[in-house]
């Protein structure tokens, strides 16, 4: 714990603050000092209160009780005062940005160069290309922000929040849907900033990443600050502990349950640009693990499985069956069911009930004789799924939309499952599910494979893929650069980290 | 520790908010209620059966219109030629019986029609990717010149009984529209309720993207939804134009904001994949019941347009206010 509570060298404090939301408390006597010049770790699980106190930083909420000291002066904020007056900014998980402007225009909205009083688009260009430079990022400045991909969008938005005079930014999950190497050039540009003296608040799921880019870590938990410490003074399971209040044991590798017939046989999956010649079996009740970078070809390779993208003329051998995959109703057809990795916009029906999720695959089974559905068939096929994989919902009845996001993804696996799937896609299942949900679905996913479905496994998680796989195969520029058993000793992660770049292993 | 899901800000169950669900998921019915007994003030005579089965007769065509321009808005999309549709059939139907063509016949030739100007909107809408309002604008525009054009103006009146089966006689003291308004809002609502292509139809409205995903053909679904509006738009047309005995040019002209008006008001989400036909029932019998207080107050036709346009008015700035209120309750 530390005692500079009353430092006035503090840049940011904030004192006692209690927060209430209807007869719910958020937080409760919350106190925080930030040291200048530090990135300073905030991690919790979900609901622990994280997002509320970064908003109060940011001065879109009001706290019920407590105050926050700038610079040893107590302030009033207001999300335009915190960010003009005061140099805090924050960069949301959700980012939000003016998708028909230009990249530069987006970077430099709240102080576009003008000339003559209209816009300078040729000092706007140069100064937009200096930045991206800067950061390494391939990106013309004039292209609009909505030809970017989610990934580019998400970097322009940091880029847009460090350029400011912000001397306290507030990342919340930055990392969120970036790979490796995206996250490699974060982290250089936030010690980057952070060397000029910018300090950050650093909210994560990933604690390896806290460890990697923290000085400090803060632990909330129940609304309630657990302790703050140096990153160096704990470890991982320390940090959990805190967190969780229990030791939660990772799984450890688990034993194969994969068998010796073929479920689904890719062969030659090809036809866009990016993809050559992909080919791969799954066989019944395995794990295979595809680990794939942005631009390794993971979203043409769904795209082309589920007849998503462009249709190819690849076919699919599915169980002895042969068939191209036109679109999504067909491979379900086939018992090939995809997670998407974007479960808000593509999974789930947020504002259904959580029962009407888990149905809508499967509406058969919640149908009396003669075809009308019945509420209580629905209800209890639901409520199989919510007590088996323990989903915290107060009903059957909540909207999806109010669950957490570790339970958000569990009622989007289970509206798959009940569908009796014989392969299970699941593109990167555990992005922005807070530490015990991730555990939870690594159960699910054994669970799963133990029960005969065959998982193929897409992920750019390193830990998660070498943790569940019984294969490894490395999907990098649009070709499986490699295959890897876990068990093997013959490789490192340092290898792997270089196949997915698309280079070559030797010896 | 099983409690880690401590409810955040925005986790509350969404039913405990009693009082403020009540008049969101009931706020038409309130309103009804409202402007019947309001009625009764006026007139002591208002509640009589007479009345009761006029106020419904005159809510027979809007109810059907509703009806369709749901199936619609449940896919968040939009029909707005199905007045025109109605009109126009209605006119084909009316002139083909006035060249003594037999009644059935015409009576098949209109409900084709009407499917048929709804194929044509979805194929549109869903095959080539053009835009529901520009589509269903242009229709609208389209059919009604075409009435025009066959008729240089001139209303068609005087039709055979065999062709006016649904829209003047009655089965056992009850007047055949209404029956048959009852029945289509019976079978909407179990198909929408009950069925799974109900579910199906929710589903691509809420999250089209999730629905594909999900293995439902939403550009099916939607193809579907615009050939039943066609289809239950002409049908109106049929009970209507036989109810009158005559199919004038400016036949249901302008009642499309009647429609959106009664279907937002019930509830209906414009946005797509919410609302219920049953809250759309009471937006229809309200908009009826202030038609006929209006009558009843011998409002000018000119005055009854006005409060027409503020009632629709007041409906969408309640439903701005609901979701404001539900907002900021969540």
């Amino acid at each position: 714990m530390t005692d500079d509570l009353h430092a006035t060298a503090s840049p940011l404090v904030v004192r006692n603050i209690t927060q209430r939301f209807k007869g719910v408390t958020a937080l409760r006597n919350v106190s925080l000092a930030l040291r200048a010049g530090e990135i300073h770790g905030l991690v919790g699980a979900n609901g622990a209160g994280k997002s509320t106190l970064m908003r109060i930083i940011a001065g879109e909420i009001q706290p019920t009780e407590g105050y926050v000291l700038r610079n040893g002066a107590r302030v009033q904020l207001t999300p335009a005062s915190a960010k003009t007056v005061h140099g805090i900014s924050m960069v949301p998980q959700h980012i939000e940005f003016f998708p028909h402007l230009s990249v530069a225009e987006n970077v430099f909205i709240d102080a576009l160069p003008l000339r003559n009083g209209l816009l300078d688009r040729k000092n706007l260009h140069e100064r937009a290309s200096r930045l991206f430079q800067q950061f390494d990022l391939g990106l013309d400045p004039r292209t609009p922000m909505d030809e970017l991909s989610f990934v580019q969008q998400k970097v322009v938005m940091i880029i847009k929040a460090l350029q400011g005079q912000a001397s306290i930014i507030i990342l919340d999950e930055p990392t969120a849907s970036l790979y490796v190497h995206e996250i490699e050039q974060l982290f250089r540009s936030i010690r980057e900033f952070n060397r000029r003296g910018v300090t950050f608040v650093y909210i994560s799921h990933h604690l390896d990443e806290i460890f990697e880019v923290c000085t400090r870590v803060t632990v909330l938990r129940d609304g309630r600050i657990q302790g703050t410490w140096n990153a160096s003074d704990l470890d991982l399971k320390q940090l959990v502990f805190q967190m969780v209040g229990e030791d939660v044991q990772g799984l450890d590798r688990t034993v194969s349950t994969a068998s010796a017939e073929i479920v689904l046989r890719v062969q030659h999956l090809s036809g866009t640009r990016v993809l050559q010649d992909v080919r791969f079996d799954l066989h019944k009740g395995e794990i295979l693990g595809l680990l794939s970078n942005k631009g390794g070809g993971k979203d043409e390779l769904i795209g082309q499985l589920f007849g998503t993208g462009a249709v190819g003329k690849s076919a699919l051998e599915c169980s002895g069956q042969t068939f191209t995959p036109r679109s999504p109703a067909l491979c379900l057809r086939h018992g090939l069911y995809l997670q998407p990795e974007d479960r808000h916009r593509e999974g789930l029906f947020l504002d259904k009930r959580v029962d009407e999720n888990i149905s809508i695959c499967a509406l058969r089974k919640c149908v009396d004789r003669l075809g009308f559905i019945r509420v209580g068939k629905e209800n209890a096929n639901a409520a199989s799924f919510v007590s088996e994989f323990s989903i915290v919902t107060p009903s059957m009845a909540q909207q999806v939309q109010f669950l957490s996001g570790g339970n958000q993804q569990k009622v989007l696996l289970s509206k798959l499952l009940n569908a009796d799937p014989k392969v299970l896609v699941m593109d990167s299942p555990t992005v922005g599910v807070d530490i015990k949900a991730r555990i939870d679905i690594h159960r699910m996913v054994r669970k799963l494979a133990s029960r005969g479905i065959s998982i193929l496994l897409v992920t750019s998680d390193l830990d998660e893929i070498l943790m569940l796989s019984d294969r490894i195969l490395v999907l990098a520029k649009g070709r499986i650069a490699g295959e890897i058993r876990p068990g093997d000793a013959t490789f490192n992660r340092v290898d792997l980290g270089l196949m997915m770049e698309g280079g070559t292993v030797h010896g | 520790m099983g409690d880690h899901a401590i409810p955040a800000d925005r986790s509350a169950d969404t039913r405990t908010n009693f009082p403020l669900t009540i008049v969101d998921d009931y706020l038409i019915w309130i309103l009804l209620v409202g402007s019947l007994l309001g009625m009764g003030l006026i007139s002591h005579t208002f509640f009589s059966v007479q009345n009761l089965a006029n106020l419904l007769m005159n809510s027979t065509t809007l109810g059907i219109l509703v009806i369709a321009e749901s199936l619609c808005l449940i896919l968040g999309k939009l029909d707005l030629s199905i007045e025109s549709t109605l009109a126009f059939a209605a006119l084909v139907g009316a002139l083909m019986v006035k060249a003594d063509a037999p009644p059935v016949l015409a009576i098949g030739v209109v409900v084709l029609i009407g499917l048929a100007v709804g194929a044509l909107n979805g194929i549109a809408i869903v095959y080539l990717g053009v835009n529901p309002f520009m589509q269903t604008l242009s229709m609208n525009i389209i059919l009604r010149g075409l009435m025009f054009v066959l008729t240089k103006g001139i209303t068609v009146y005087g039709f055979p009984d065999g062709y006016r089966i649904f829209g003047d006689t009655s089965l056992l003291g009850v007047p055949t529209p209404i029956l048959l308004l009852v029945l289509f809002y019976l079978l909407f609502l179990i198909l929408l309720q009950k069925r799974q292509w109900g579910r199906r139809m929710y589903a691509a409205g809420a999250n089209p993207r999730a629905a594909f995903l999900s293995g439902i053909d939403v550009g099916r679904m939607n193809l579907q939804a615009f050939i039943m509006a066609g289809g239950l738009a002409a049908f109106a047309g049929l009970m209507i134009s036989t109810r009158f005995d005559a199919v004038t040019n400016t036949l249901a002209r302008g009642q499309v904001f009647d429609v959106f008006a009664a279907a937002v008001m019930g509830g209906i989400a414009l946005s797509g994949g919410r609302g219920s036909l049953i809250g759309a029932v009471g937006g229809v019998l309200f908009l009826g019941c202030i038609a006929s207080i209006l009558t009843w107050l011998r409002v000018s036709p000119f005055g009854v347009q006005t409060v027409r346009g503020c009632v629709i008015l007041l409906a969408i700035v309640l439903d701005a206010l609901k979701n404001k209120v539900r907002e900021r309750v969540l």
